[in-house]
């Protein structure tokens, strides 16, 4: 069943270079930024810590040595020292880190899930739904978010897993019209009228022909919001609306040691750091992905 | 030539008086003004006009791609079912397995982010449930037939990775993979080469063969149809104008507005002695169109019965063969120079 085919074009007789995938390509452009790559080795070594927590640390982060209280870092296997009750802050810290990244990975991946489907569904379908979800979204977004976020826990009740669940909540709208506006452009492409013209449903159309194309926003905003969410958490548990003691909350250390931020400033200053550090990770991260996988600003 | 093209048989597709308007802001504007053809098995059919003629949107309706502002009139029998009031999914099931399209820009019609090989095979794999190994094998088999070098290797290319005329072998592959009855060519060599062109054409036509299938070509550009068509309907203005076999369109124009298409083609063969005429002008505005022959503004033979009374569509002395001029008969006009 051949055909007399064509002579074979002048593209037949260039040997065809192997071109470096689009994946390989983007990480090679990621490697040059050194925030990034300073971000991401951080984040490694904080997933280390938080996996090997209880081989790494001495003592229970709950047990209380009122014999060693109020010591100075670096004080014998105290290394990042003890509050007032003898609580060892190294132990609290790498315990912490659990908390942070559960909060920060569970709420960047259900709500950028969530944002995604409502904002592909918003943005392809158009119409009564899309103006239903987008005037939804724009009300939400009226309402300063920490009050929002306070009002969700109100109806869940207090608690690591109320505290995600809400922060899920209020985290959706952003990556749902950011996923809309890619959909509304998209959906005018060519190839997805090819794909229609094939006879494809419209969720695989949805989802298999434009999602694709629409990953790279999306896949940097996700990393940004686990920043986010790792700082929402500390305020709450700061405030005292947030997860609950004795849960080792880097947020809720920061708020119990406050009062002796001028005696022992350590107590405060470990926790505080390492807040700043990993939401600083995460952000050179996202920002390092949007340069990798922007074509357009690749050098 | 003209033995396939109306030779006899049930019709394929036979679409009768098909009208298509959109809702827009400033009113209602007619697309698609009662067009009516048939296509059978092996034909080629040529829709001919001037961007915003209608031809594309004629196309996209038959297919049910048209947005929702969009309201369709008239009548489709695809295999004696109305493709116009089908229900969505038995229009999608219909869609790249019986009816297929290729589109006018290869590059945009490919999805930038998955291997050709993929894309091609995913036709099968909806259509006919191929597993993704078979689906593959067949893909690779595909872009060999469409005359794509080295197929093997070129199926874990992704599109940019290919030349224009390559895309389009591509984007043919992937419209017979299921073979189709049917196959709409929407300006299929518009966005190639001008040497590119010939070659996408003759690939088409000889898969038609392969297949066994009908084409509907949309193009502007008279120089493919008179190397591929076996009839042509020329559209003005979302009204078709003149129809018939491509030798009595050619070369028994009975139409004004076919003969400035004519007059206008250049010709490899002229040695520069015979200039290119232009219709003066441009098309109408959809939102107004001119009364009576909408072309009328731009004739050359305008009387006043044109401006106020639409033409119909009327034979002319050779069967088959019809156009909507109320001088058709009277008017003796240069076709294409034989």
């Amino acid at each position: 069943m051949s055909l007399p085919l064509l002579p074979a074009t002048s593209d037949a007789a260039l040997t065809l270079p192997d071109v470096p995938g689009f994946w390989s390509d983007a990480w090679r452009q990621y490697r040059r930024n050194r925030l990034a790559v300073t971000g991401l080795v951080f984040i490694v070594l904080l997933i280390i810590l938080a996996i090997f927590a209880p081989v790494i640390t001495i003592y229970d982060y709950e047990a209380i040595n009122t014999d060693d209280r109020n010591l100075s870092p670096l004080s014998g296997d105290h290394w990042f020292g003890t509050d007032n009750v003898g609580h060892d802050v190294f132990s609290q810290i790498v315990y912490g880190i659990r908390v942070s990244l559960l909060v920060g990975f569970m709420v960047a991946l259900f709500s950028t899930i969530l944002g995604t489907l409502l904002g592909a569904v918003s943005g392809y379908f158009g119409g009564t739904l899309d103006s239903v979800l987008m005037r939804l979204v724009d009300m939400f977004l009226a309402i300063p978010y920490i009050i929002l976020t306070v009002a969700f826990i109100g109806v869940l009740g207090r608690g690591l897993n109320a505290v995600i669940i809400a922060l899920i909540l209020t985290g959706w709208f952003v990556t749902a019209r950011v996923v809309r506006a890619i959909f509304l452009q998209l959906k005018e492409q060519e190839f997805v009228q090819a794909a229609r013209a094939l006879g494809y449903s419209r969720s695989r159309i949805m989802f298999r022909h434009i999602l694709p194309n629409a990953l790279q926003p999306i896949i940097v905003y996700a990393t940004l919001s686990v920043a986010g969410a790792i700082l929402a958490e500390a305020a709450l548990s700061f405030l005292a609306i947030g997860v609950l003691p004795p849960t080792p909350s880097w947020g809720l250390l920061v708020a119990e040691n406050k009062g002796l931020l001028a005696t022992l400033p350590h107590l405060v200053f470990f926790p505080g750091g390492a807040i700043f550090l990993t939401v600083l990770a995460f952000v050179f991260v996202g920002d390092g992905l949007r340069d990798a996988l922007d074509p357009r600003l690749r050098g | 030539m003209t033995a396939t093209a109306n030779g006899g048989g049930d019709p394929l597709l036979s679409v009768q008086d098909l009208t298509v308007a959109f809702n827009t802001s400033s009113g209602t504007v007619k697309a698609v003004n009662g067009i009516s053809f048939d296509v059978r098995r092996g034909d080629v059919l040529a829709i001919v006009g001037e961007s915003g003629s209608g031809k594309s949107v004629s196309s996209l309706a038959l297919m049910g791609l048209l947005p929702s502002s969009a309201t369709i009139g008239g009548q489709a029998l695809w295999k004696g079912r109305d493709l116009l009031s089908l229900r969505d999914r038995d229009m999608r099931s219909l869609r790249g397995r019986e009816i297929a399209m290729i589109f006018q820009d290869p590059l945009s019609a490919l999805n930038p982010v998955h291997r050709v090989g993929r894309q091609v095979g995913e036709v099968l794999r909806i259509h006919e449930g191929l597993s993704g190994r078979a689906a593959r094998r067949r893909a690779v088999e595909l872009l060999d037939l469409v005359g794509i070098p080295q197929p093997e290797r070129r199926v874990n290319n992704y599109p940019h990775e290919f030349s224009g005329g390559m895309r389009q072998r591509v984007m043919i592959a992937m419209a017979i993979a299921c073979k189709p009855d049917l196959v709409i060519a929407d300006e299929p060599t518009t966005a190639l080469d001008v040497t590119v062109q010939a070659q996408v054409l003759e690939v088409l036509t000889s898969i038609k063969d392969e297949i066994d299938s009908a084409i509907i070509l949309i193009t502007h550009d008279l120089g493919v149809v008179a190397g591929m068509a076996d009839s042509v309907l020329v559209m003005y203005a979302g009204r078709q104008v003149e129809r018939g076999t491509t030798d009595q369109v050619f070369y028994e124009t009975a139409h004004p507005y076919t003969e400035g298409l004519l007059a206008s083609l250049p010709r490899m063969d002229s040695d520069g002695a015979v200039e290119l005429v232009p219709i003066p002008g441009s098309p109408p505005s959809l939102q107004r169109i001119p009364t009576g022959c909408a072309f009328n503004p731009r004739c050359r033979y305008v009387q006043d019965e044109c401006r106020s009374d639409i033409p119909e569509l009327r034979w002319i002395s050779s069967a088959h063969h019809q156009a909507a001029c109320h001088f058709a008969d009277e008017l003796s006009l240069a076709g294409a120079r034989a």
